[in-house]
């Protein structure tokens, strides 16, 4: 039950000795949200209606004047394989993006947790980890990965666990892997941001209790640990999903969707229809689907949010 | 006595464990980055060898000396590789443009969100932000089309001022939603009581409120410019020439010359253009920590 603080008796004694004082909107208040509301409407808003707007409209290839055709871009775009390749593409990337860097993420934050000395260091490398762009972080990657000269590959040949050196980025299977690998190294530390707050709220005593009770520390991840941060693993997961589904910058510089449609995305491929092939009504319709999708996501996200913020 | 040994064993078996954890997750994320910077400073004799030199022999500057034009850079390097020319150029933009959109969305960003925090209605108010949310999650290429159709009909492709205006629109959600929370958890007595002297609500806001909040404020451009400085789709849609391409579409289009890449020049690039951030994540890292810096995140 919430009581009454102090202060917001005051304030109801004051609004009541000064009826109207508070209500009467400041017109300089209004004009100074202006600017913020205008550039959400702009942004964020307007853009999302247009493009369904366009979607539903038969726009020839570098026209921009167009009748209205109903969902027939829909029909197409879900007739086309290269969609649906996309759409399963994306699927797969997401999930094995997310089911990577989740365990490497929650396994960093229990060595935080733990108190190891060093940990300093590793908060440096999640920091920096972080802080990379993604096009540097594609680059790096595609360093690592060159068929020649790669780390990856060397390392791999001195070790003796490869006979040849290989082209990673040139196969189907191992191209969309190897851009999996890549992206979650940047998704790693969004989780490990996430989970060691978690962890750090577990209540010490918790796990001391179960320690007397003879609980090894495998048991008490398990049944203590785990059990307490599932909400915020739950966050970490879906923003994952969420996140991953804008990857971009990656696709564009490591395999542009390649070869074949083998790493071809939701994203890349909206991108490409609009810009390289200029059939705005596709692309309007598959950016309709991607935004419907991770807005669904994203509902779920919210709805894993904590809501302490609305404790007011 | 021989239990006493036992679990003596045990301990130093788990820290063992621990510590061999500890070294393979600082590999992970610290090997990446770190043949970058021994790629950036090896001479190009050992940058080209297999198995890779891991450790050069000879380490050089010719590739930061290549990059930035300086005495000792290598001019067939250079005329093979036209994007240094530019390269200047676009760090610059990147900077006037990161720096034009954090101070934009904070300056607005701040009076809506404060706004918002003392909204009347709890449950309108929750349902604004998380519309205001869920639309900014989508990706930003679904809404790239509509964007660059009305940047072009404004006149603004290929302009500063243009990509100053859709950055700004893109993140300033995320920012009304960070300092939201961060006003509520403000405590209002203060408020109360400069209200019942007579300070109208934008005094309160101006005098009372936004210098208390400086840490907040700082998080929020710290995380626009961090945001802004990594964008590419938005750089690379409405840009068509160096007059304002970003770092990060500068970086794209070294990537792809018209000979083999020279990697020692790419990755010195590469760093350079991921220095201003991870400068800027290094000494907020207690932000990074706690997701102040990352937007949606926050809990």
């Amino acid at each position: 039950m919430p009581t009454l603080s102090d202060a917001q008796r005051l304030s109801r004694a004051w609004r009541r000795k000064n009826p109207g004082r508070l209500k009467k909107p400041d017109p300089l208040l209004w004009t100074l949200n202006a600017p913020a509301v205008l550039l959400v409407l702009c942004f964020s808003v307007l853009p999302l209606a247009y493009v369904v707007y366009l979607s539903l409209l038969d726009t020839p290839p570098g026209a921009l004047a167009a009748d209205f055709a109903g969902p027939s871009n829909y029909r197409f775009a879900l007739a086309d394989p290269s969609v649906i390749r996309a759409i399963w593409n994306t699927l797969y990337f997401s999930a094995a993006s997310v089911g990577i860097s989740t365990p490497i993420g929650l396994a960093i934050a229990l060595l935080l947790d733990s108190g190891i000395a060093g940990a300093g260091w590793l908060v440096f490398a999640v920091v920096l980890a972080w802080a990379v762009p993604d096009i540097v972080n594609a680059m790096m990657w595609q360093w690592i990965y060159n068929p020649t000269y790669g780390a990856l590959d060397g390392l791999l040949f001195t070790v003796g666990l490869l006979r040849t050196y290989t082209a990673w980025l040139s196969t189907p299977v191992s191209a969309m892997n190897a851009l999996i690998f890549a992206y979650s190294w940047k998704l790693v530390p969004f989780a490990v941001i996430i989970l060691y707050p978690a962890l750090r709220s577990v209540p010490h005593e918790l796990h001391e209790s179960a320690a007397t009770d003879g609980a090894g520390a495998w048991a008490r991840l398990r049944h203590v640990t785990l059990p307490l941060i599932a909400p915020s693993l739950a966050v970490a997961v879906l923003f994952g999903v969420v996140w991953s589904m804008r990857a971009f910058d990656i696709i564009y510089i490591l395999t542009a969707g390649g070869p074949g449609e083998s790493t071809l995305v939701l994203s890349y491929f909206v991108f490409a229809q609009a810009f390289q092939f200029g059939d705005l009504g596709a692309a309007s319709a598959v950016a309709c689907i991607l935004a419907a999708t991770t807005f669904i996501l994203t509902s779920l996200y919210i709805r894993a949010l904590p809501s302490e913020k609305d404790a007011a | 006595m021989n239990a006493a040994r036992a679990r003596r064993r045990s301990i130093l078996a788990k820290s063992v464990a621990l510590y061999l954890c500890f070294a393979v997750a600082l590999f992970y994320l610290l090997a990446p980055p770190a043949w970058m910077v021994v790629s950036s400073f090896s001479p190009d004799a050992e940058l080209y060898a297999r198995p890779p030199h891991w450790i050069p022999d000879r380490p050089t500057l010719r590739h930061y000396a290549t990059l930035l034009q300086l005495p000792g850079a290598d001019a067939v390097t250079i005329s093979r590789n036209p994007w240094l020319h530019t390269f200047a150029r676009s760090f610059f933009n990147s900077a006037v443009i990161a720096s034009a959109s954090a101070l934009l969305c904070v300056g607005f960003g701040s009076i809506t969100a404060y706004s918002l925090s003392r909204f009347p209605r709890p449950r309108t108010r929750r349902r604004l932000l998380l519309a205001l949310l869920a639309s900014r999650m989508v990706p930003v290429v679904s809404v790239i089309i509509p964007i660059y159709v009305s940047i072009q009909k404004a006149g603004l492709i290929d302009t500063l001022p243009g990509l100053i205006l859709v950055d700004s629109g893109l993140l300033i959600p995320f920012v009304i939603w960070i300092l939201e929370g961060y006003f509520r958890s403000f405590p209002t007595e203060l408020e109360e009581s400069a209200a019942l002297d007579g300070c109208s609500p934008l005094g309160i806001f101006g005098r009372i409120v936004l210098p208390l909040s400086r840490n907040g404020l700082f998080a929020a451009a710290t995380f626009v410019f961090i945001s802004v400085w990594s964008d590419f789709i938005v750089g690379l849609s409405l840009t068509s020439s160096p007059s304002a391409e970003p770092i990060s579409v500068a970086l794209a289009q070294a990537l792809n010359p018209i000979s083999e890449p020279s990697w020692g020049l790419l990755n010195s690039a590469g760093l350079l253009a991921a220095l201003v951030p991870a400068i800027l994540a290094f000494l907020l890292r207690g932000m990074v920590m706690r997701g102040m810096l990352s937007g949606a995140v926050k809990g």
